[in-house]
């Protein structure tokens, strides 16, 4: 572990921040509020695939440093927050519909439908969308620094 | 940058451009679903409308925008004029005169309501407040009283409000002291009127009362708030102090009754109106109160110019035409429909609620638990339920035939305890105010029919002759009202048909001259002298029997003119001597075949399942019948304990609540939709495409249609009509609202903005003026054409079944036959512009309160000559283009669902051919797609556009209801053929309509540009850098072998 950059530091904060992203959204569609049982098209798939790529490229590198490891470990890098991106476009998609309905319908029916549970669903769908932005940003970012340190000559 | 840093930077890079490419792909794709409101929020324009006005079927009838302008505002002052209702007129308090200072009361004399622009004022820069109206027409208008309330006690200013989204202050209109505008839903209601004891508290003058000068006419004027999703909750006052009073909030306060007399201390007469639309309790204020003013006058809600009308009415430029659309009384507990108000819960409505076992919704707990929800919770929605157990009895039809009965048919028991609230046992004028139809003309005059013809041939027609006598040295302009009375008969009574033994029909004004006299023709279709007998017949009937016809000054001068014929006097108990001018016509043998057929549609029960005793089995409800007034006055079914356990027909009755109207059917397999080279455009439909909706053309369009969006269509109509794939069909956007368009015309030479929703709807009904309605349906047309919309929510016909619902202000009337002749003349105006109006809420949307889910139980009688016959005029009479349907259950089924009333009835009988939209699908375990489109609906409401697709969900799924899918519905043909039927008709309603004026085509926005722009760089440079990323890091190995 000793041996692990920056870079590696960022990949695990993404994933971590991606799974922390996925518990919201999974808190979002079990619990009272306009997204119960909302749930979204191919997102648990995208979130947990990208997840799978950054930890696997950590631990790639962590296990072996060879040519092959660092194109295999590189493209993992560079495909997970692509799919980290497809969520996020996707859990908008499912969303946005509602979040207009919530807070941009006319008056007399925002008191209709701003309901306690409906706004802390909202808050939580808003959340967990940021969460996952900010999941992407980091995945890019770490892409950018190699996984290991460089050994002293 | 030193060469080993290369591969990293490419790999940061190359993930940068993979990111950035997937998100501006998805994001085009996303953005392309709200292409409407991303263009108003960017002020972008994603389609150009090409319109070539000179080959247009439809056009303009005004060369300018100022002529068109211009036009909308006479129309909208003439609302004024001939909708403002004199109730009370003593003492010569009307007209005001020049000659007098007037003192303005109450916080809405200075801020009417509505007072802040929307759906219902359209805000205009040159609209005008009563102060302005009364000043314009040379009235001069007490200053220290206008300076208190203007600018201690309203005291309007900008205030900071947090935005709701943003959290960020931003400017608001805000006042010191403002009557509540929304009363909320079944809440408190905080009559906020400033007590005169608070006047020097709040900076008035110690001496303000010195200003008001001998002869002064006070004008108090007191509003009402209402809106969407909002219900009064009978009893909920709370005064100015915050205090609860344990009045009704329709009721005149303390508070204001301190205003009333503070203005009759301090001013010779006091002029009181009525600014709301919601009917108001006014006993205090009315003849023999104990605070009686010497005028009444009802002035409706407002819009931008009415209230110049209005002052012309006051100050007598022009005569007093209005006449009250409602019935005014003294106790709105004396309204039997008041009694079943509100609803209440079955009392084993958890039974309803499934936990995983229901197969559309697999593994999913379901709960039953709220009838209204917007979100927020798994529902059925059917929870909750009322009965309108006073059957065809709303209004007037109620409180004149119990008075008829008390004096025609004492064997009735009219005077009976039961629905007596002011009195130990009934009595009319203890109940009732101000009579439907009752309005006071400045100028004496008589009305009388000559003649009655009815043609009881196909599409046939009632015509009578009314003479107006003008009995005054002016002339003038007046009001002609029709009323009928049909025969109750021994059949009647059996079969429990039930009689109005007073019925509106028509209405009209002319001009005459002094001591002259003029005739008014009144004509309306015969089938309305019919009566629905549910029991025994199944269809519509007429009774044989003398129908009589008169013209009367409001409801009760007819009936008592109809007991006057029948040899009543004074003596039998009648409240006043009439002359019994009546014609008669006479039916010698019941018929119950001319109108068993309607449009070639044998017309007959369609809703029996719509009555709760259909589900218990017994006679759980007694509905209220005139032969026995004491014995079925309807008791409160709120407090009855329903059990759906207990029915003989549980599981059915379970299995509606669930919204399992249809189930999708398999081994039928759909035919799947291939361009055949039809389009849709005016190169492919002429006139005989546009005329016959059987021309072979239209159902060879819509097989055109993939299944896809065949279903997919229907069920995501969005706020905007999509293009489908093989038709090339313009897109049509959806409008609001009910006085008119909401969008702003800005004119590109001057830059000056208008806006034409400026009608009022409560104004419109108690005008009882068709031809006025006819004249706003070209304006509002007309006001299409110029904003290039043609689609539009544009009026509501639902009937006010009590003064409780918050959106009495959007309908026109208590009875059904007003809003009908309004409706008709409405929707017909507009349609000869060519657009799309669709009145609000067609089937029963009695109530805001639980309006999404309440089941509504009730006679088919009453089905189809209460709500249903105040939208028949606009859909049957006049086949207007469009309809919203009903948010709340017909019995136990949505109204959405409900085949009966849509297609039998609206397709069937009435041969509508129009679009049919829901109200806004917001629970996808109340609205059932399947059977939205077996009912008949063109186009369920949601927010998204360009989603006319049943694969954007998981797996291939529809996105809402995951468990439609191509799959599974290719094999059932009739549901595809059905949402194709359904699709054809509203394909055929765009042609019918200034839609076919235009095609519409897309043109790339900057920030479409920008996305693909970006969607292109991210692909080059993300491949470019991927590569350098591979070269540099395999270099570097090398190296670092080496």
């Amino acid at each position: 572990m000793k041996k692990l950059s920056v870079g590696a530091w960022f990949t695990l904060c993404a994933a971590i921040l991606a799974i922390l992203a996925f518990v919201m959204y999974t808190v979002n569609v079990n619990g009272e509020g306009y997204y119960k049982a909302a749930a979204v098209a191919n997102l648990p798939l995208a979130v947990w695939g990208a997840v799978a790529c950054l930890v696997c490229a950590v631990v790639l590198h962590i296990v072996a440093d060879n040519k092959a490891i660092e194109i295999l470990g590189g493209l993992l890098r560079i495909a997970a927050p692509a799919l980290l991106g497809y969520a996020l476009m996707n859990l908008i998609g499912g969303r946005v519909d509602g979040l207009g309905y919530i807070y941009f319908s006319n008056a007399d029916v925002a008191r209709e439908v701003q309901t306690a549970a409906n706004l802390g669903s909202a808050q939580t769908a808003i959340w967990s969308m940021a969460v996952l932005g900010v999941a992407t940003l980091v995945a890019v970012v770490a892409a950018f620094f190699t996984m290991r340190k460089k050994a002293k000559a | 940058m030193k060469y080993q840093k290369l591969p990293s930077f490419f790999r940061g890079l190359a993930a940068l451009m993979a990111c950035l490419f997937v998100l501006t792909s998805l994001g085009s794709s996303l953005t392309d679903g709200y292409r409407n409101q991303i263009d108003g929020m960017l002020g972008t324009n994603s389609y150009v409308t090409i319109n070539d006005e000179d080959a247009a079927r439809f056009k303009k009838d005004y060369a300018t925008i100022e002529d068109m302008m211009a036009a909308a505002k006479a129309l909208a002052e003439r609302e004024g004029e001939e909708g403002t209702v004199v109730m009370k007129n003593d003492n010569a308090v009307l007209p005001l005169s020049v000659d007098n200072e007037v003192v303005l009361f109450g916080l809405a004399a200075y801020a009417p309501y509505p007072y802040t622009s929307g759906d219902l004022k359209a805000g205009n820069e040159d609209a005008v407040d009563l102060v302005d109206a009364l000043t314009n027409a040379g009235i001069k208008v007490n200053e220290t009283v206008k300076d208190l309330y203007m600018n201690k006690i309203l005291n309007k200013h900008i205030e900071m409000v947090p935005n709701m989204w943003t959290g960020e202050l931003q400017e608001s209109v805000g006042y010191d002291n403002i009557y509540v505008a929304a009363p909320g839903d079944m809440v408190e209601y905080q009559i906020v009127e400033v007590p005169p004891e608070l006047f020097e508290e709040k900076g008035a003058p110690a001496d303000w009362k010195d200003s008001v000068k001998a002869g002064s006419v006070g004008i108090v004027v007191f509003a009402r708030g209402a809106g969407e999703g909002n219900t009064y909750k009978p009893g909920s006052a709370l005064n100015y102090a915050g205090e609860a009073t344990g009045k009704d909030p329709l009721a005149l306060s303390d508070d204001e009754l301190a205003v009333v007399d503070v203005a009759k201390e301090t001013c010779d007469k006091v002029l009181v109106l009525i600014n709301s639309g919601n009917t108001m309790v006014l006993p205090e204020i009315a003849k023999g109160g104990e605070h009686e003013v010497d005028g009444i006058a009802y002035i409706g809600v407002i819009n931008d110019y009415q209230l110049t009308g209005i002052v012309r009415v006051l100050k007598g430029e022009v005569n007093s035409t209005g006449a009250l659309p409602d019935t005014y009384v003294a106790d709105n507990a004396s309204n039997p429909a008041v009694v079943n108000f509100g609803g209440s819960y079955y009392a084993d409505y958890e039974i309803v609620g499934t936990n995983g076992e229901d197969p559309r919704f697999p593994g999913e707990e379901i709960g039953n638990t709220k009838a209204s929800s917007f979100g927020g919770a798994s529902t059925y929605n059917g929870g909750h339920y009322i009965v309108e157990a006073e059957g065809i009895y709303v209004g007037y039809k109620y409180y004149e035939t119990r008075y008829f009965d008390a004096v025609m048919n004492p064997e009735y028991n009219a005077i009976s305890a039961p629905g007596a609230i002011r009195s130990e046992t009934w009595d009319y004028n203890q109940e009732v105010l101000y009579s439907f139809g009752h309005g006071l003309s400045y100028l004496p005059y008589t009305q009388t029919v000559k003649s009655v013809n009815v043609d009881l041939s196909e599409n046939g027609n009632v015509t009578a002759v009314v003479e107006l006598k003008n009995e005054s040295d002016q002339d003038g302009y007046f009001l002609a009202q029709l009323y009928v009375q049909q025969p109750y008969t021994d059949y009647d009574r059996a079969n429990l048909v039930e009689k109005s033994a007073v019925m509106f029909l028509t209405s009209g004004k002319t001009q005459v001259k002094a001591g002259q006299t003029a005739d008014v023709t009144l004509t309306v279709p015969s089938k309305y002298l019919a009566s629905y007998d549910y029991k025994q017949a199944k269809t519509y009937i007429l009774d044989d029997g003398d129908y009589l016809f008169t013209a009367a000054p409001g409801s009760h001068a007819a009936v008592n003119n109809f007991l006057a014929y029948q040899g009543k006097t004074v003596a039998d108990g009648m409240d006043a001597e009439a002359d019994g001018a009546v014609v008669t016509w006479n039916l010698a043998k019941l018929d119950d075949t001319t109108f068993s057929v309607a449009n070639g549609q044998k017309v007959t029960n369609v809703a029996d399942d719509a009555d709760l005793n259909y589900w218990t089995g017994d006679d759980t409800v007694t509905y209220l019948s005139r032969q026995n007034w004491e014995a079925t006055y309807p008791i409160n079914y709120n407090d009855v304990e329903i059990r759906l356990a207990d029915s003989p027909r549980k599981d059915e009755w379970i299995k509606e609540l669930r919204g399992e109207t249809y189930t999708v059917q398999s081994g039928n397999p759909a035919t799947e939709g291939a361009d055949r080279g039809l389009r849709f455009n005016a190169a492919f439909i002429q006139d005989e495409q546009i005329a016959d909706i059987n021309d072979p053309y239209w159902d060879e369009l819509v097989s055109e249609i993939t299944i896809d969006e065949a279903v997919g269509a229907v069920i995501h109509g969005g706020s905007t009509s999509d293009t489908l794939t093989n038709l090339e069909n313009p897109i049509v956007y959806q409008n609001e609202g009910v006085c008119g368009f909401t969008s702003t015309y800005t004119d590109e030479a001057t830059g000056k903005s208008y806006r034409f929703n400026v009608h009022s709807q409560t104004l419109i009904g108690s005008s009882f003026n068709p031809d006025l309605a006819y004249e706003w349906g070209l304006i509002e047309g007309n006001s299409g054409l110029w904003l290039q919309r043609y689609d539009l929510w544009g009026t509501g016909l639902t009937q006010r079944r009590t003064p409780y619902n918050g959106r009495n202000y959007e309908y026109i009337s208590e009875d059904p036959m007003l809003t009908n002749r309004i409706g008709y003349a409405i929707l017909k105006g507009c349609r000869e512009k060519g657009i799309i109006n669709g009145p609000k809420h067609m089937g029963f949307n009695d109530q805001e309160h639980n309006r999404g889910g309440v089941s509504v139980y009730l006679t088919e009688q009453k089905l189809r000559e209460t709500d249903l016959r105040g939208f028949q005029g606009g859909l049957d009479d006049a086949k207007g283009l469009a309809v919203m349907i009903a948010f709340n259950r017909i019995g136990a089924t949505n109204a959405a669902h409900h085949v009966g009333m849509i297609t039998k009835i609206l397709r069937g009988e009435w041969g509508n051919f129009g679009l049919i939209s829901t109200d806004m699908m917001n629970n996808k375990y109340y609205f059932n797609a399947e059977s939205m489109v077996m009912s008949g609906i063109t186009q369920v409401a949601d927010f998204a556009q360009n989603d006319s697709h049943l694969n954007q969900g998981e797996n291939g799924a529809d996105k809402t209801w995951a468990h439609l899918s191509v799959d599974l519905v290719k094999d059932d043909a009739q549901l595809v053929e059905k949402a194709r039927e359904n699709l054809k008709y509203q394909l055929y309603t765009f042609a019918n309509s200034a839609v076919l004026n235009v095609r519409t085509e897309r043109v790339n926005t900057w920030w479409d540009n920008a996305l693909n722009t970006g969607k292109l760089c991210t692909e080059i440079l993300g491949g470019v850098s991927c590569l350098a990323w591979l070269v540099f890091t395999l270099i570097n190995k090398k190296k670092e072998r080496a």
